[in-house]
């Protein structure tokens, strides 16, 4: 395991590929460094070099109880970088919530954001039904549902994404001028298309077939999006004109 | 197997080395590590430990085992129905540097 410290906690991290970084984030309680190794960083890494990380808490990083929020695990992205050239990073549910709080924490280091199935304009439920999300069957192993079961209980993870404020639209117009957002086409999160439209008409907006896990259902298409959304972070940008 | 730089044999056996470390023996107790056993199927393996474990094999025999290299072309599916088999032989022609797939 490729552990990395910061902020006082190990993070386990991975490397891949040659090139121009670019950083890979997953969502929550499910989600690890295996939602991109095992999608779309592979063939990404032909020409780029992905760092995928796991969250706080989640895979084979520290569980720490608290600092759930996306503020804070902006700033543990921000440790976690800080060694990085500016780089553009690929997020997928919760974790484009956290790319745009580093995004508007740091617009100098990031060139650009792709966010898959970002929940906005989604009320996140306290009483998400983390029973079903955690229970084994539907995929999950009964050792990897009790580990979720576990992140769940011994963290205050619910109740920081709940006190976590929405992104507003202001926060999305000031996203950075490079912005790629994919939904699935049957998936609940698009509504969010409504946001951007509205926030940030310049935006690339794709759907692409499958649900909140269009990641693992769209995966060839999905990683020729990225490739070009990644080659156009490549360029570099002056400061994005204010929307009017 | 005739090259014997890495035997398909002992590449089986180091993945179920690595398997323990990976998972724990607790969890691999009773499981017999053979080259038909499915990671998904057989000892429900979590994508987690699948990429924790060919992290393992790329630092036990090098960086020509280039698991990601090896799976991009690949479906989810298939990456998910992998066998201990599939893993070792792709190991044994990492090693030797013949072609992945």
């Amino acid at each position: 395991m490729s552990l990395v410290e910061a902020r006082g906690l190990r993070f386990n991290v991975r490397a891949l590929g040659d090139g121009p970084p670019v950083v890979m984030l997953h969502g929550l309680l499910t989600g690890s460094i295996a939602s991109w190794y095992l999608t779309c960083a592979p063939r990404l890494a032909r020409r780029w070099a992905p760092l995928l990380v796991d969250l706080r808490g989640h895979g084979r990083s520290d569980r720490p109880p608290d600092g759930y929020g996306a503020t804070s695990l902006a700033a543990d992205l921000a440790a976690l970088t800080d060694h990085l050239p500016p780089f553009p990073i690929v997020a997928h549910s919760y974790g484009c919530i956290v790319a745009s709080r580093f995004a508007a924490a740091h617009p100098d280091r990031v060139r650009g954001l792709a966010l898959v199935e970002p929940p906005f304009g989604l009320e996140l439920d306290p009483d998400l039904d983390v029973a079903a999300i955690t229970s084994a069957g539907r995929g999950l192993s009964a050792r990897r549902a009790a580990d979720l079961r576990g992140l769940v209980e011994t963290t205050s993870l619910l109740a920081d994404v709940a006190a976590e404020p929405e992104l507003s639209d202001a926060e999305i117009t000031a996203l950075p001028a490079e912005l790629l957002v994919v939904f699935g086409d049957r998936s609940p999160c698009r509504v969010g298309v409504g946001a951007v439209h509205r926030s940030r008409p310049d935006a690339e907006v794709v759907l692409l077939p499958g649900d909140h896990e269009v990641h693992t259902q769209s995966v060839g298409p999905l990683a020729e999006l990225l490739d070009t959304f990644l080659d156009r972070c490549a360029v570099p940008v002056g400061p994005r004109v204010a929307q009017a | 197997m005739t090259d014997p730089l890495v035997p398909f044999d002992e590449a089986v056996a180091t993945i179920g080395r690595l398997l323990v470390e990976v998972v724990g023996e607790d969890y691999l107790l009773d499981v017999e590590i053979a080259p038909q056993t499915s990671f998904a199927e057989d000892i429900e393996l979590e994508s987690i430990d699948l990429v924790a474990l060919t992290e393992q094999l790329e630092l036990t025999y090098g960086q020509e085992v280039d698991f990601a290299g090896w799976i991009a072309d690949m479906e989810l599916d298939d990456i998910i129905a992998l066998t201990v088999g599939d893993l070792a032989g792709f190991v044994v022609r990492s090693v030797r540097g013949e072609p992945a797939a």
